[in-house]
């Protein structure tokens, strides 16, 4: 199916993000997205139809990589952690997001 | 970065080549995903069930993440594509009519670019089979007011040898012509005597045997030959033992030291063997050459050479100026010297066979049309069922591309074939036409173009697909084809431009005609069909002054003149296509008549009876007769061409000229003029020509026999060589057993070529842009079937109904009738060169062929009008 113009949008954000919680450990899909609703109370809310998609592409853009571990209940966990490309990448869309959203917001309060 | 880049690309392949683990692993993972929700949702104080029931709703449908991860591996395009090709070779199994006509369209039309551009590449693309041939330059010398183009002489190509910078080596041949005896049947061959450094000039080297050594220039007593590939297979059986040989050359011994490789055949003449240019193996002195050749040093360019020859003959003029006052040397490309004059041409057919393939392509784009039409209710349901439209268009692409690529494997196979058949119809003068083939470039251009028409006629079906409107397509059930004006647009469009492009190829084909036909109506002066001419060589030995040659003819004449079969016989020293002597000529009451034009009258010494023979008819005073014998005032008769460059506005005869110069010259009176005579071919102008009885001139070695048959007798070469025989049994002759007739035709194989291959393309043409037509009308009348009915219904006649499809038919040629007519007036500018007695705008040509493109377009239309009258109004009415 082809991708709406919605979803673009926030794609860049959930790259940016879906880096952002690996860099300090390698995740499981689920614990990523729990992980993003957790610290953001909720407030975002990540979609598995977006998830595992964002997942495949930045592996495939070789940002992250993945591993099968096993997990708690002995089954195969598929485990996801950043790439030394993903590391300055995150930095990058980090600056990126701050110089874009300083932007945003001066324009909220001052026009 | 590369790096990633690599990374990535391993990523892909694997997801191409593991695609089935890959999506294993992702059922799996995301089935964890599931669990890990259910897991929670029990946390929280579900029942087991409920909490699997709440996450599976949560989470939705497992297959349509998939898809989506699996569109991000990036493979989704290939499997897609095959999937859509297999599905096409499917259709196209199903409707072999479609599949027969579009396939057989393009390959046709792609096998005929390949072969024509083959023969391009082959020809005149192709750098010459040389040591860096592209340095190589054709060199001439040109006397100033003067037309023609001569290779220097052996004293002029020393002289800028010596001085030139530029051009590090020059190298030249002449005719070495003579009876080969002592191996096997007694022949004649036609070699070149060469200069030392030829063969190196050129970077070849004997495949057997070793090169003309320094020492053959320089001893008087070597005598060797060295022989073409050709004449070593075809003489000595390809004998390996053949070094060393000796073998008699015009009674001569010589001893074979080479063979040439196969490939070495070098332009012009086509030589069998090559000896030393020295005094011993021409048994002259060498003094004028055939052909000179040099080669640029590495940091010269052309335009520097052509500036230093130029100051280097400048310079010479003022110690020499009898040998370099006037005389300009000019250098060619050795390429374009050898191919220059056919480029234009295969130019030309590159051009129309372009235009082919693209009336080939619009074709096939209309019928693809027409398919998509009646597909369109399949395409709306694709599309309702959730295909999104870039899939769609991906799909038709898909279709389109695997039509061509068929079209492609097929029509380069055709070329193969094709190429040979071009080839056999080629000029024999083709230059280079052992190199034909199908190389790489000519398959590569051929890829190309079979990749550009499977997305040019894919292309517009599949935008059209993108705009289907879904509810009126599926709405309108009963033809199943919900017809669009766009559509109709397009496809009106679509005729309208092969009509055109038809048009133009037309009108190509009619002015190449013409211009054939022009020439074959060529006054050549005499009656070719009936005359013969065979060329024997008296040897210096038997024959050693003039009289004896002289008795020689006359002896034989009676010979041949008792034959049955011949009606008119003659000896001549000079015949069309058979050369001609040039001599010092000076006018009496014309001193200042221009001396160059002077040098270039041919003169040739007849029998009397050589005008009657050959057909060359008197326009004033007498022919020669028995009163023109060695002891009688000398005579000349003068060609009309003389008359008219020299006499133009007073009566000839009884002027008087002088032909030789110093001490051999003679006067002689002018006692007729004969008709206009072409002396090389129906493209050359007529020729200046002098005439002198035979007795009274200097005879050389090789007169030639001419006859003239009765009409539909047999060659006559045998009673010639019966005749000859009668007198000398020994005389080698050379039979050529082709009337004259022959080299006429031969002398526009290149104009014929042309005019054959032009009017196929634009048969073809024609035929696809009346397929089109007919095509584009049945389709209008099906799809206004109802309408039709209802103005039956309403009382219409059937003209009123015939008018109505014809004046829509009539509509689209007239309107690409205007537009191809504005590309021949833009184009047809380009055949200028090719033409001949013809204007490039010729009204009458272009009249006719646009008469014949609108007969047989409206023609075409007739089969769908006649459907459109036989319309059963109820029958129409009642299927809505």
């Amino acid at each position: 199916m082809a991708p709406t113009k919605t979803k673009d949008t926030l794609l860049g954000t959930l790259d940016l993000l879906i880096l952002r919680v690996i860099s300090h450990e390698p995740k499981h899909g689920y614990g990523i997205a729990r992980r993003i609703e957790q610290i953001s109370d909720n407030i975002l809310n990540v979609q598995q139809g977006s998830l595992y998609p964002a997942l495949h592409r930045l592996e495939k853009k070789a940002f992250i990589q993945s591993k099968w571990e096993t997990g708690d209940s002995n089954k195969p966990i598929k485990m996801y952690s950043l790439t030394k490309d993903g590391a300055r990448q995150l930095e990058e869309e980090i600056a990126h997001w701050k110089l874009a959203s300083a932007a945003v917001n001066t324009v909220i309060n001052e026009a | 970065m590369s790096l990633r880049w690599i990374k990535e690309l391993g990523h892909w392949l694997k997801a191409l080549f593991h695609s089935k683990r890959l999506s294993r692993e992702l059922n799996t993972e995301l089935e964890q995903h599931l669990e890990f929700m259910v897991a929670e949702n029990i946390a929280r104080g579900m029942s087991p069930a409920e909490a699997r029931r709440a996450a599976v709703m949560k989470f939705g449908g497992v297959d349509r993440y998939a898809e989506e991860s699996r569109e991000s591996w990036g493979t989704q395009l290939l499997s897609e594509v095959f999937h859509d090709a297999r599905q096409t070779l499917r259709q196209l199994t199903k409707s072999p009519g479609f599949t027969f006509v579009t396939v057989g369209t393009l390959a046709v039309a792609i096998a005929a670019s390949t072969s024509i551009f083959s023969i391009l590449h082959s020809v005149v693309l192709q750098p010459l089979s040389y040591r860096d041939s592209g340095k190589l330059v054709d060199i001439r010398q040109i006397r100033a007011n003067a037309q023609n183009q001569f290779a220097p002489n052996l004293a002029t190509l020393h002289a800028l040898a010596e001085r030139s910078n530029s051009l590090t080596e020059m190298a030249g041949y002449t005719g070495w012509i003579g009876n080969l005896t002592g191996a096997g049947q007694p022949e004649r061959i036609y070699g070149n005597a060469v200069t030392e450094n030829y063969f190196s000039l050129l970077g070849v080297e004997p495949m057997l045997g070793r090169p003309f050594l320094a020492s053959e220039y320089s001893d008087t007593e070597a005598r060797v030959m060295i022989l073409t590939h050709q004449l070593w297979v075809n003489k000595f059986e390809s004998d390996t033992d053949v070094l060393g040989r000796q073998v008699n050359f015009n009674l001569q011994p010589f001893t074979i030291i080479g063979v040439m490789p196969p490939d070495f055949r070098p332009g012009a003449g086509q030589p069998e063997a090559f000896a030393p240019l020295t005094e011993t193996s021409l048994g002259r002195t060498p003094q004028f050459l055939f052909r000179a050749v040099g080669r640029l040093s590495p940091d010269a360019t052309l335009a520097q050479a052509v500036q230093e020859t130029g100051l280097i003959s400048n310079s010479l003029a003022a110690f020499d100026p009898g040998q370099w006052e006037g005389l300009k040397i000019s250098l060619t490309p050795l390429l374009e010297s050898e191919v220059g004059h056919i480029k234009t041409t295969l130019l030309t057919l590159v051009g129309a066979v372009g235009f082919l393939l693209m009336v080939a392509c619009v074709n096939i784009a209309n019928l693809m049309l027409t398919r998509a039409n009646t597909r369109q209710r399949e395409i709306a349901l694709k599309s309702a069922l959730g295909a999104s439209s870039e899939r769609l268009f991906q799909q038709l692409l898909t279709e389109s591309m695997i039509i061509a690529l068929i079209g492609g494997i097929v029509g380069i196979g055709l070329a193969f074939v094709g190429l040979d058949f071009l080839v056999s119809l080629a000029p024999v003068d083709l230059p280079r036409l052992n190199e034909i083939g199908i190389h790489g470039l000519a398959l590569g251009v051929s890829a190309a173009i079979t990749l550009f028409t499977g997305i040019g006629f894919g292309i517009l079906p599949a935008l059209q697909a993108r705009r289907v409107d879904l509810t009126e397509a599926l709405k309108d059930g009963s033809s199943g084809s919900g017809q669009n004006r766009s559509s109709v647009r397009v496809r009106n469009a679509l005729v309208v431009s092969e009509i055109s492009l038809a048009l133009i190829l037309l009108a190509g084909a009619g002015l190449l005609m013409q211009t054939f036909m022009n020439l074959r109506e060529t006054e050549m002066g005499y009656d070719g069909d009936v005359v013969y001419v065979d060329r024997i060589r008296l040897l210096p030995q038997d024959y050693p002054d003039n009289q004896s040659r002289i008795d020689m003819a006359y002896r034989t004449l009676p010979y041949l003149e008792q034959e049955l079969e011949i009606l008119h016989a003659a000896f001549a020293s000079g015949v069309p296509y058979w050369g001609s002597f040039n001599y010092v000529l000076q006018l009496e009451s014309r001193p200042n008549a221009d001396p160059d034009q002077l040098s270039r009258v041919r003169l040739s010494s007849v029998t009397n009876d050589y005008f009657n023979t050959i057909g060359n008819r008197l326009i004033k005073g007498r022919y020669f007769d028995e009163r023109d014998r060695e002891d009688t005032p000398m005579v000349a008769i003068i060609s009309e061409q003389f008359a008219r460059q020299h006499f133009p506005d007073s009566d000839p005869i009884g002027e008087r000229v002088a032909v030789g110069g110093g001490d051999e010259r003679e006067w002689r009176e002018i006692v007729g003029v004969t008709r206009d005579i072409r002396w090389r071919g129906m493209l050359d102008d007529p020729a200046a020509v002098i005439f002198v009885p035979y007795r009274q001139h200097l005879t050389g070695p090789n007169p030639k026999v001419v006859v003239r048959v009765r009409p539909g007798a047999r060659n006559p070469g045998p009673l010639i060589a019966k005749a000859v025989h009668s007198v000398d049994g020994q005389l080698p002759i050379e039979l050529e057993s082709v009337p004259l007739s022959r080299y006429d035709s031969n002398s526009i194989a290149i104009q014929r070529f042309s005019f054959v291959l032009l009017t196929a393309f634009s048969s073809v043409a024609l035929l696809l842009a009346v397929l089109g037509v007919y095509g584009v009308m049945s389709h209008n009348v099906n799809q206004r079937r109802t309408e039709i009915g209802v103005r039956i219904a309403l009382g219409a006649q059937s003209k009123d109904i015939a008018g109505l499809v014809l004046s829509n038919a009539a509509r689209l040629v007239a309107i690409g009738l205007v537009i191809g007519m504005a590309g021949v007036l833009a184009l047809s500018r380009l055949l200028e060169s090719m033409l001949h007695g013809i204007e490039p705008h010729d009204s009458g040509t272009l009249i006719t062929v646009a008469t014949v493109l609108v007969v047989v377009t409206i023609l075409s239309a007739y089969l769908p009008t006649r459907r459109a009258c036989r319309v059963d109004p109820t029958i129409a009415l009642r299927s809505n």
